[in-house]
């Protein structure tokens, strides 16, 4: 069954010419899961169970380093992991929001989706956490912010 | 305040464009004067620049200093970079980063 998926999510997927059975290798072991889901930041900890932890670390552009994760609360083989996704230490936050990795077979392969949900749970303004998460941020509003900030880089290392 | 109030106080502070180039200004030239902004910005009042000036501050993108009896401004990335550096595109980083690692993994054969 998986968890439901809340209301305001944002989803990724990817399309794979392979069974689930055969892409949830990836999914059993931290060694494995640091190949590909440690892409663009660390996993340091990644415990296959419900209950397990996961533990991810990346660098902040200021040199210090940020931590997130939490506990495992769905775990089905072939089919789905999901765990808690909140900083470490919390921003405070009411309750954490959900990453959720789910398998569903499609079109002689599988269907990968990477889904960050339920952010509702965060509880402050969750409606505009959202709008930034999902709508906030056109090409062009990035665009303008990495201007800014690759300007300023320079002055930064001086 | 937390984080995330200060990040929706930065999304709100930049989306105006009058403030963008605001910015944009300090950026070019580290310390500026009410009135060298304001001449800047022919089309808009006075009190209008010293508004949108009051907005970037309270988003702490600007700092001001009293020298005699002069207000000047200078620019303050900081909560730039930490929304640039941020969870956001991070989120996007990884989800797509790593579902093509993993496709290309499992269809490569490499494990």
């Amino acid at each position: 069954m998986g968890i439901e998926i809340g209301v305001l999510a944002v989803r990724r997927s990817i399309h794979i010419k392979a069974p689930p059975e055969r892409v949830w290798r990836e999914f059993e072991s931290l060694e494995k899961m640091q190949a590909w889901f440690g892409t663009g930041h660390r996993l340091l900890r990644y415990e296959p169970r419900v209950g397990g932890e996961v533990l991810l670390e990346l660098d902040w552009r200021d040199g210090s380093i940020r931590r997130f994760g939490g506990p495992i609360v769905v775990f089905e083989p072939e089919r789905e992991v999901t765990f808690e996704q909140d900083w470490i230490p919390s921003e405070g936050i009411e309750e954490p929001s959900y990453i959720t990795l789910r398998l569903t077979p499609a079109l002689d392969g599988t269907v990968v989706e990477l889904f960050h949900h339920s952010i509702e749970r965060e509880g402050g303004d969750y409606s505009e956490e959202h709008r930034q998460l999902e709508h906030g941020w056109s090409m062009r509003q990035l665009d303008a912010l990495a201007n800014i900030v690759e300007a300023w880089a320079p002055a930064r290392t001086e | 305040m937390s984080p995330r109030t200060a990040r929706t106080d930065t999304f709100a502070a930049i989306a105006d464009p009058n403030r963008r180039a605001m910015l944009d200004l300090l950026l070019a030239r580290p310390e500026r004067n009410v009135g060298d902004i304001a001449t800047a910005f022919p089309k808009i009042s006075r009190a209008a620049v010293s508004k949108h000036l009051g907005v970037l501050r309270r988003a702490k993108l600007v700092r001001s200093r009293k020298r005699g009896r002069e207000q000047y401004y200078e620019l303050n990335p900081q909560p730039l970079v930490d929304i640039h550096d941020g969870w956001l595109r991070k989120f996007e980083e990884i989800a797509e980063a790593s579902l093509q690692r993993l496709k290309e993994r499992v269809e490569n054969e490499e494990a």
